[in-house]
């Protein structure tokens, strides 16, 4: 019981922090003074890159893994 | 005015560490550090020191902003090493660091190509021994695998280098032009930066460092290599490439490795990589770039070392699989530790968040929109595995058979020393950057602090979060190992070994023996011919009648001496050839 309150408590700091972050994406819109790029207009972009990119990341890793990366730990030996 | 290269401050410290009393060891190897930065404090830029050799003139040492850069972080580095290894009573790596830290001082401060391979090559040999200082089997074969490695990167940068002079009639190490002697130069320059496919010696060596050592393997070697790449090869696009592949790359491996210091080397192969790309890039906002990132990402690179290092001091173990609820037992450790992921994965106020955008401003200025994101992708993997699988699995998770709290031992004062001051640098430059903008080779114009950066950094790193605890069950470490590029010479060495070793082994094994047997015929005949004849000739007979008892090498002189007949017939035998052959001649 005591995991489970744990990690609900968890989720919802993440849950605060992630609008917070998607609402500072709004209220700092880009302001022409750095590089732009088409993504620059899109403001949850970089949150869309951290949720996609983390978890195709660890999928992709996971899925070379499986089929051809890992091996057992006396391969060389 | 210079008098002496700062290599031969810490050449001489590891000679006269030797001489000194092993009590005071280890508080002598930090003098050499100092006066180094006393050294470097007291030179300017623009100054040199040259000598002749032979018809060349050797500058064994150029001062300018960009090698300064480079020279403040090594010393320093090696400083804070000092401090962690404090504890540390084998001499043997305290010498080989000295040796290590200053051949990569050397390296970045020679003006001239022999000086640079001379270094190069002391700096390969010495940093093998920190690595077989661990003394177990798999560091002694990842030892002379890492020194294979750079005994041939080290070749084919002589090679390009004696290629080089014999084009260009100078030796003077500057701004390289494409051409076979460059790109020989290239390919040395990025076997030491760890450029996939010539990476594998990283991830493969590294690990099997011991505590101490690692944490200055993972300094030098690379970083030399990004400033001699700055140094030649600033603007060459190819390397904006090689850089983007190596920070995805590093961080792909990331999620497969369960050993954590493997971990943390494949993650400065994603590092080095922003550092490449950057020299790729080539502006003066790039270069400025690179010199800042190679200068926090070698202190907060360090620091991550010290802290899986100390793990693996305390309780024996690096693998994920094998450690997890260690936060009550090292907190300090873990908060230490967390400020050196902090800086790697860019968190704002962190040192990461000033260099590592500085790379990706400069893409953008270059109008590299494509670079720009693959970098802040490779951020994203940064984060999960340096700053949230690497620290759960160790310090939180389910403690994976470490019920017994006896097996961790205390960690000794000087690593923690070494890892606080480390982190309090991370956390000043992230604080105030100008400290390290200040230093850097161009002047800077460029403010890590808008708002819009801060958005950036913020929005990525907690969608990292969300990713990570959403995925927590497939990241668990798992026992295996990930095949990479040293596989090419890591499997197929059995192969060589039986077709050159063991059947060149069997072939002259098989000659012996029928030489052999030749010897033992020739002397069963030689010792007593005629019985031998006499023997054969007549054992038909003999075996017929069962009488075979007596061996035929038992010479008997009364029935087996020679006739004198048989001697005067051979010589008459000669005098008839002699006779039949001048016959025959005329």
């Amino acid at each position: 019981m005591k995991l489970r309150s744990k990690k609900k408590y968890m989720w919802l700091i993440l849950a605060l922090m992630a609008v917070i972050a998607i609402a500072l994406g709004f209220i700092f819109p880009p302001d022409g003074h750095g590089p732009e790029f088409w993504f620059s207009n899109i403001y949850i972009f970089f949150a869309l890159l951290g949720f996609i990119g983390c978890v195709a990341m660890i999928y992709i890793a996971k899925w070379l893994g499986r089929f051809w990366l890992q091996r057992k730990e006396d391969y060389y030996d | 005015m210079i008098n002496f290269p700062p290599a031969v401050i810490f050449f001489v410290g590891a000679i006269l560490l030797l001489l000194l009393p092993l009590r005071i060891r280890p508080a002598a190897f930090l003098v050499f550090p100092a006066v180094a930065f006393w050294w470097l404090l007291s030179v300017n830029a623009g100054d040199s020191l040259s000598m002749p050799f032979l018809n060349y003139t050797l500058v064994i040492t150029r001062i300018d902003e960009l090698s300064l850069v480079f020279g403040y972080v090594f010393v320093l580095v090696t400083f804070l090493g000092g401090i962690y290894g404090y504890h540390v009573k084998d001499t043997t790596q305290k010498v080989a660091s000295l040796l290590y830290a200053g051949s990569g001082l050397g390296v970045v401060f020679a003006g001239d190509l022999f000086t640079l391979v001379i270094f190069w090559e002391i700096m390969a040999i010495s940093s093998v021994y920190l690595i077989w200082a661990r003394r177990t089997q798999q560091s002694r074969s990842a030892g002379m695998r890492y020194l294979m490695v750079h005994i041939f990167g080290g070749s084919v940068l002589i090679a390009g280098v004696l290629m080089h002079i014999t084009q260009t009639g100078s030796i003077e190490f500057n701004h390289m032009d494409a051409g076979i002697a460059s790109y020989l130069i290239l390919i040395a320059f990025c076997i030491n930066a760890a450029v996939p496919p010539l990476h594998a010696w990283l991830a493969d060596a590294y690990p099997e460092g011991t505590v101490y050592g690692s944490v200055f393997l993972s300094a030098f070697t690379t970083k030399t290599a990004v400033y001699a790449l700055a140094r030649g090869f600033a603007g060459w696009e190819i390397l904006i490439w090689a850089g983007v592949i190596m920070a995805i790359y590093g961080v792909i491996y990331a999620v497969l490795e369960n050993d954590t210091r493997r971990l943390l080397a494949y993650h400065i192969i994603s590092q080095v990589g922003y550092m490449v790309a950057g020299v790729g890039i080539g502006t003066m906002v790039a270069i400025n770039g690179v010199s800042a990132h190679a200068f926090t990402h070698i202190l907060y690179k360090g620091l991550l070392f010290m802290g899986a290092g100390a793990v693996l001091y305390a309780t024996g173990r690096s693998k994920l699989s094998e450690l997890g609820g260690l936060a009550k037992f090292m907190p300090g450790i873990l908060i230490l530790y967390m400020v050196g992921a902090f800086s790697i994965s860019g968190v704002p106020l962190f040192s990461g968040f000033v260099s590592k955008s500085m790379i990706i401003y400069a893409a953008g200025l270059s109008g590299l929109g494509l670079v720009v994101l693959f970098l802040n992708l490779a951020s994203v993997g940064t984060f999960l595995h340096t700053g949230l699988k690497l620290p759960y699995f160790t310090w939180f998770g389910k403690p994976q058979s470490l019920e017994n709290t006896t097996e961790i031992s205390r960690i000794p004062p000087g690593m923690y020393i070494g890892m606080g001051l480390t982190a309090i640098l991370c956390i000043v430059i992230g604080v105030y950057p100008s400290l390290l903008y200040n230093i850097l080779p161009y002047p800077v114009d460029y403010n890590p602090y808008t708002a819009n950066h801060i958005v950036e950094a913020v929005q990525i790193l907690v969608f990292t979060g969300i990713g990570f605890f959403l995925l927590i069950d497939l990241l668990k470490g798992k026992n295996t190992i990930s095949l990479d590029t040293d596989w090419f010479y890591r499997r197929p060495a059995k192969l060589a070994y039986k077709v050159f070793v063991v059947s060149v082994n069997s072939f002259f094994g098989w000659l012996e023996s029928i030489v052999l047997k030749m010897v033992q015929l020739v002397l069963k005949v030689g010792t007593n011919p005629v019985g031998y004849l006499s023997d054969t000739i007549g054992s038909a007979g003999k075996r017929v009648g069962g009488v075979t008892g007596k061996d035929h090498a038992d010479y008997d002189p009364d029935k087996q001496r020679m006739p004198l007949e048989f001697m005067g017939l051979l010589v008459l035998l000669v005098f008839v050839g002699l006779l039949a052959w001048s016959l025959f001649q005329l």
